[in-house]
Order: C-alpha cells, then structure tokens, then sequence
C-alpha cells in the first residue's frame, strides 16, 4: 500500500448489522474501522481510548444519546471530529448537532453516496451537510453543502 | 428510542413468511407480512415502509409487477427480492422492476439482513453470478 494518511474511524450505533455494513463499506473505501460503540457512554470511552479522527454517530441510541455524546467527545476528546449518520431529517435536530461540535451530518439512506464525501470534506477541515438536510429552521441554503470551518453554521456556534 | 427500519414482506408460502419474519424480528420492524403482489401493494401504500422484501412468483401480482409499480412513486420504498430463482435473467429482470437487493432464499439466513442495510444505506447489493467476470480481482 501507499503511505497514504490512513483514516481511522470509530463507528457507533445501537444496529448491529448497520455498524457490521459501516465497517464492510468503509474497508471497501480504504478507510479503517478502528473500533465500534453500541450506545452513547460507549462511544465516549471508545473515543477516549482509540483517538480515531472520525466518530460516525447515530443519535437514536440507548443510555446516552448520539447528541449528547457528541458534545462530550468534543469537549474530551477535541482532535477526534464527529460524523452524524440518522434518519433524522428535523432542521432543528441538524442544528442541535452542528450545536453540539459535530462537523457533518448526513442521512442513514443516503451514505453510500454521502459518506465518503463526507470524510474528504471532515478530513479537509470543512463542514459537511448531506442530501436531504437544512440545518435551522427557515434556512433556505440547498442541501448537500460543504462549509469551511468557521463558516456561521449555526449563529452563536462557531467552532474554531 | 431506538427506531429499527419498518419492513413489510410478501410470499405465498406462509411458513416462508413465518421464517423471515423470526429472522428479521432482532434488527427490523416487521410491520405487515402479505401472501400476494396486490396485498403487497395494498399493505406498502398504508404504512409507508422503508423497505419491501419481494417472492417474486405470487398470486394476483408478481413480485416484479409490484416491483414496477412501486418505483413509479415518487418515494419508493427499497426493493428486494427473497426468490429460490437464481438465474440471471432474473436479477437482471428484478434490477429493472427497481430492485436494490436480491437474496437466494437458501441464503436467507446469512444474507437477508445484510443486503436490507445495505439497501437502506443507498447501496446496490445483487449476488454475483459465477459465469460473470468477476470486476474484483483476487
């Protein structure tokens, strides 16, 4: 192989077979599963623990919530960039996640064409909407967007 | 809570529709199971699933016919097809009725959830058939 940067990735979701397809899509894209969290306290020790520079997270989940674990992983963890991956489509929940430190949100039945975009954009230092997603209430910006970092995503919320 | 994709299935074989159901029941939200291509129709315009699992030889309707008239809607749910047919003049009639996914029904058990992520996810998951090129190389 190249001395490509390889991207590792934690992946966290409470379906085990989503998280056993995350890592079967990824591994075809040369992107490393380096380990997986059913549930949202999980995902804050796995990120502690492993580093990886990518968490993708769903929100729905049991004992912590994507959101909220979002936060902590942001806040702990700050070299690690959080990726959503819901079947929330609400501007508001968009904006509460971009709120929280995430830097893309895209939806479930759209990653295997968003993701992977996703990781280049997250990679790069940018932000990243997915098809199908405003953030905000009232925000008529097209979906599908990539932000550079610091861009007014959410007023008040600019991560630095 | 955790919300698991809802999944209507349709065969004529009910034990069929018995098994896949205990198959799929951890991970998916079985919300109707029918015994033919017009119930299908009937069950998948009432509930709104994200997925349909299709036989594709049914009373009244085939599963292919069904197939067609789902992705005339403007939100299709994803298609796939559970048929002891493993030709390839069926996977490729079943991609063009709009299928996402087909599984022989003696994979079933090892495949069926597998390729109804993958569909979920946006992905294409057809089994490869042995007298194709393979475009993976070993």
């Amino acid at each position: 192989m190249d001395n490509l940067p390889v991207v590792r990735v934690l992946a966290v979701d409470d379906s085990v077979p989503w998280r056993g397809f995350l890592a079967a899509h990824l591994v075809k894209h040369s992107v490393g599963v380096v380990g997986t969290a059913g549930d949202g306290l999980e995902a804050i020790e796995q990120a502690h623990t492993l580093q990886p520079d990518i968490v993708i997270m769903d929100i729905c989940m049991p004992r912590l919530n994507g959101l909220a674990a979002t936060r902590e992983i942001c806040r702990v963890v700050p070299a690690s960039k959080v990726l959503i991956a819901s079947n929330e489509t609400d501007p508001l929940i968009v904006q509460a996640a971009f709120a929280a430190g995430a830097c893309g949100y895209v939806l479930k039945s759209r990653v295997a064409l968003d993701l992977m975009k996703a990781i280049a954009a997250i990679t790069r230092g940018d932000l990243f909407v997915g098809h199908g997603l405003t953030p905000g209430a009232g925000d008529d910006r097209s979906s599908e967007a990539v932000w550079q970092r610091g861009t007014e995503l959410v007023p008040g919320t600019r991560r630095s | 809570m955790v919300k698991r994709p809802r999944i209507v299935l349709a065969d004529d074989n009910p034990a069929i529709l018995e098994s896949v159901r205990q198959l799929l029941a951890a991970d998916f939200d079985v919300v109707a199971t029918v015994s033919d291509g017009q119930a299908a129709l009937d069950a998948i315009g009432a509930l709104r699933p994200e997925a349909v699992v299709l036989d594709i030889s049914m009373p009244r309707l085939s599963g292919l016919e069904v197939a067609r008239r789902l992705s005339a809607l403007t939100e299709p749910p994803r298609i796939v097809f559970l048929s002891v047919h493993e030709g390839g003049e069926f996977l490729a009639a079943a991609r063009e009725a709009g299928a996402s996914g087909y599984v022989f029904k003696r994979n079933a058990g090892s495949d069926l959830g597998r390729v109804l992520t993958q569909t979920l996810a946006g992905e294409m998951a057809f089994p490869e058939l042995r007298d194709e090129p393979n475009p993976v190389s070993d």
